[in-house]
């Protein structure tokens, strides 16, 4: 059995996708620790924490169910982006909510006041984050989740969306201005 | 055109930055780096940013509960995964009967009328052997067997 998870890890994901298909667990479970930080953060950075072990769940029982249409010629993180993507909109079709919850920093478990102000500086920087960047063009929300929390290089992106490079670039600068722009406006708003 | 091509410089360093902190595990002094304005603001959102997809990760508990629950999930329904072997055994299995009915049907039809024709059977049909007829009424009730599988899966 490790014997055989050794084996599968020096495995693309579109190889380990193929397995899982064919009923491979543990090509499967793989894929699932591959990428659960990913989809997790994706989700993290656009829907209320409450709801975000929920919806991660979700996104990957729908990988589950249609695993079995996912053809090996594209990219496994494109794939699963996708339907992570469509979790995320039917979330709020069902909802009708459109704002990031603030924190919950009652449930947060600490061992003394310092931790506990140093966590709840970071859930902060964390939901300010959050915030402003769901009032982002959809555009920009795209490309610096892409390029942050899925790890994709900027060729990949130019690639993914169609673009040249130069375009990809400028368009990352731009969206690190808005976010910018957005996280100084939050900021005056509260003081 | 000059602004153009400045303008273009600029998002090079800013991609350049991104891919560098990106790839750095310890986290990066503002102090070392560049301390123009608009370029300062860019590098520590860059570095906000970072830090907040960290922050975003699921812990060990988190990450554990999640596929406790897929695996339940799993487990209770019929996912493909769960029975795709047990599936495609089936449908071999399935098809191998499948075609020996086909190939019997065939042999029957294509062989058994030259045996039958010298010697005519009491009570049969005019032109139709009771074997033939087994064997036709055989072939329609394969067909719908294999039209209503269809439709279920």
């Amino acid at each position: 059995m490790n014997h055989q998870t050794i084996n599968l890890s020096i495995l693309s994901d579109e190889e380990l996708a193929h397995l899982a298909k064919m009923g491979n667990q543990d090509a499967f479970t793989l894929l699932y620790e591959r990428f659960l930080p990913t989809v997790y953060a994706r989700v993290r950075f656009k829907i209320p924490e409450i709801d975000v072990e929920d919806i991660t769940q979700e996104i990957f029982i729908a990988m589950l169910r249609s695993l079995h249409s996912f053809r090996s010629e594209s990219k496994f993180g494109t794939w699963i982006r996708a339907i992570a993507n469509r979790k995320i909109a039917d979330y709020y079709r069902a909802k009708s909510v459109t704002q990031v919850d603030e924190p919950d920093y009652e449930n947060t478990a600490s061992n003394s006041q310092h931790d506990q102000a140093e966590q709840f500086k970071q859930q902060d920087d964390l939901a300010s984050i959050q915030h402003a960047l769901t009032q982002l063009r959809q555009n920009h929300q795209d490309i610096l989740l892409m390029r942050f929390v899925d790890n994709m290089s900027f060729s990949e992106i130019a690639r993914q969306n169609g673009q040249s490079l130069e375009a990809t670039k400028s368009l990352f600068r731009r969206s690190v201005a808005a976010l910018a722009e957005k996280m100084q406006e939050d900021v005056l708003e509260n003081d | 055109m000059t602004n153009l091509t400045e303008d273009s410089q600029f998002n090079d360093r800013i991609a350049e930055f991104t891919d560098m902190v990106l790839s750095r595990n310890k986290d990066i002094d503002m102090n070392d780096s560049y301390q123009q304005d608009e370029f300062a603001k860019l590098q520590k959102t860059i570095l906000q940013m970072k830090k907040a997809v960290q922050l975003a990760q699921p812990d060990a508990s988190t990450s554990a509960r999640i596929r406790k629950n897929l695996l339940i999930a799993r487990n209770k329904s019929n996912y493909p995964i769960q029975n795709s072997k047990a599936t495609n055994q089936k449908r071999v299995r399935f098809f191998a009967i499948a075609s020996s009915f086909v190939l019997l049907l065939l042999i029957g039809v294509l062989i058994l009328p030259m045996g039958s024709s010298d010697v005519p059977l009491m009570g049969a049909a005019d032109g139709i052997s009771p074997l033939e007829g087994i064997i036709l009424v055989a072939g329609i009730i394969l067909i719908a067997i294999i039209i209503w599988l269809n439709r279920q899966r």
